[in-house]
């Protein structure tokens, strides 16, 4: 009888202590001052539509979907974070005269951490001529609350679609004379193809593909025709090396720089696609003919009988 | 030619050898694979393309099998052309497979009868015309898919030696010469093969390995005239 007394005393101990020991480390991970702050500004911004009237014109959005910024590569840092002027409520005045001043007043905030990627930026084709109204800031490729991990699978296929946001902007590319077919072109190559293709299978998509960047590079993207350019015919064995080692200056060539074949520059490919594409319907026709006099003639053959 | 066995009344006439139909066979398998596997690629756009691509298990896996085949096919085409050469070349056996200047005056003549003029009927010998054009295309085609193919699976290799635009014609040459190869059997083959009237629902020599002694008659009239006269009747 003593014994199972003791026996359930020591039990009992047991759950007491297992029982304090938990709620102790639920203890110790309280609501971070950060998450508690999310919790405040997600009150007003998670939901509704929320938006301002800019002096532009334009109606800026002030929504942000919480689980965009938890899905994000960001999603350690707190609102204040990056939005260190409202921490408190009601907020100062808005400052903002238009999306574009707003998105470009935030990339000193994006380089005051990422201070590594400000050099090649600010040479880079995309951002040389601040003045332009064109050019690219942080968010037009990154997105703003959803900015992804550079080389997760998603992000790399992904990125084509951002590339493509202007460069597919026909309006927007005369302006700077490169043609929006470019987009097509790669597609209809080995690359371009993988790359329509990856999203296909369920589970991880393959990422050994080359985007956009992996050829033009990113932050330090320059003209295709700038001596220091990654496509620019002295690097490309190096670009093209990257993935296919032992690329020499021929391998390059068979890459046709995004263009339609033509006689002048590509006249093998030129004419093995004219080749067939008259060749083709000469024969489609000449058999179906064939198949169609067959036809009769057993039709004929049938009604002689 | 084994003139003795080839005429059996009861069975038919032997017309294809056992290696030659197992040839066949995986020709049928092989083509069938590489032309799916293939043309999803080429037509990656399409919905169908896109969702055969998923069932196979992604892009990737769709490039590997299509490359499995292709060494298969590969090594069926060596197979042919090895063969072939101990047959015409060690055997002396006649080219009955490739085209003559007969063949050309045999077009000339079915294109009168099939528009309805006055022509004598055409007398066929082992192969006819369309064969020939089958069998011809068929080998030039492999061939030009196994070539291009090569280069597109190992462009770091072939540029060592030749200029990339290589590469490019490559892929030109591969897409349309299989587009071709797949109209020439969707049209003509199958139409000969399966749904002309007399042979639907299916010609099953390339199968059996025989032909009835009418069809031979019929479709190969020399070669038959040739056999019966080398058996004569009664055996």
């Amino acid at each position: 009888m003593r014994k199972i007394l003791v026996l359930t005393a020591a039990l009992f101990a047991i759950a007491l202590a297992v029982f304090f020991a938990k709620s102790a480390a639920e203890a110790s991970a309280p609501l971070s001052m950060t998450e508690a702050a999310d919790a405040a500004c997600n009150g007003c911004h998670a939901g509704g539509n929320l938006a301002i009237s800019l002096p532009s014109g334009e109606k800026m959005s002030l929504k942000v979907d919480p689980t965009l910024l938890a899905g994000s590569v960001h999603r350690q840092l707190a609102c204040t974070s990056c939005h260190q002027t409202l921490t408190g409520y009601p907020h100062p005045p808005s400052d903002i005269p238009s999306v574009r001043e707003y998105q470009l007043s935030r990339e000193d905030l994006c380089w005051g951490c990422h201070a590594d990627k400000v050099a090649e930026m600010q040479e880079s084709v995309h951002r040389k001529d601040v003045s332009r109204p064109d050019v690219a800031t942080c968010a037009d490729c990154h997105g703003a609350h959803d900015v992804q991990a550079p080389a997760a699978a998603a992000t790399r296929l992904g990125s084509v679609t951002a590339c493509n946001g202007c460069h597919a902007n026909e309006r927007l590319m005369d302006r700077y004379g490169i043609s929006t077919g470019v987009i097509q072109a790669f597609y209809d190559d080995f690359h371009g193809k993988t790359v329509a293709l990856a999203g296909l299978k369920s589970g991880a998509a393959n990422v050994e593909v080359a985007v956009c960047a992996d050829c033009h590079g990113a932050h330090n993207i320059l003209r295709a025709d700038a001596a220091g350019s990654m496509v620019a015919a002295a690097n490309l064995p190096d670009t093209c090396g990257r993935c296919h080692e032992g690329a020499n200056a021929n391998f390059t060539s068979a890459w046709l720089s995004h263009r339609e074949p033509d006689l002048g520059e590509a006249p093998l490919v030129f004419l093995a696609r004219w080749f067939y594409r008259i060749m083709i319907p000469f024969i489609v026709v000449g058999l179906l003919a064939h198949v169609i006099l067959d036809a009769r003639r057993a039709r004929r053959k049938g009604e002689a009988k | 030619m084994r003139a003795a066995r080839a005429t059996d009344p009861e069975a038919g006439v032997i017309r294809f050898q056992p290696h030659q139909r197992i040839e066949h066979l995986v020709l049928i398998v092989t083509f069938i694979a590489l032309a799916v596997t293939g043309l999803v690629q080429r037509y990656y756009s399409v919905g169908l393309s896109q969702w055969l691509i998923s069932v196979m298990g992604g892009i990737e896996t769709t490039r590997l099998i299509h490359r499995g085949f292709a060494l298969v096919l590969t090594l069926g085409i060596a197979y042919h052309l090895a063969w072939l050469d101990y047959r015409l070349f060690t055997r002396h056996a006649r080219p009955s497979m490739l085209p003559t200047f007969q063949d050309f005056r045999d077009i000339v003549n079915e294109l009168k009868r099939g528009l309805g003029l006055k022509a004598a009927p055409t007398h066929f010998g082992r192969y006819d015309y369309r064969q020939k054009f089958e069998y011809v295309g068929l080998i030039c085609g492999s061939l030009i898919l196994i070539v291009t193919g090569f280069i597109l699976a190992y462009p770091v290799a072939v540029t060592r030696l030749f200029d990339g635009q290589v590469v490019a014609a490559a892929l030109e040459f591969h897409g349309y010469e299989a587009t071709l190869a797949v109209l020439v059997i969707l049209i003509w083959h199958l139409w000969d093969v399966v749904f002309k009237p007399g042979i639907f629902p299916g010609d099953t020599s390339i199968f059996t390995g025989r032909i009835s002694p009418e069809r031979l008659r019929e479709e190969h009239y020399l070669e038959y005239a040739e056999l019966t006269r080398k058996a004569p009747a009664g055996e």
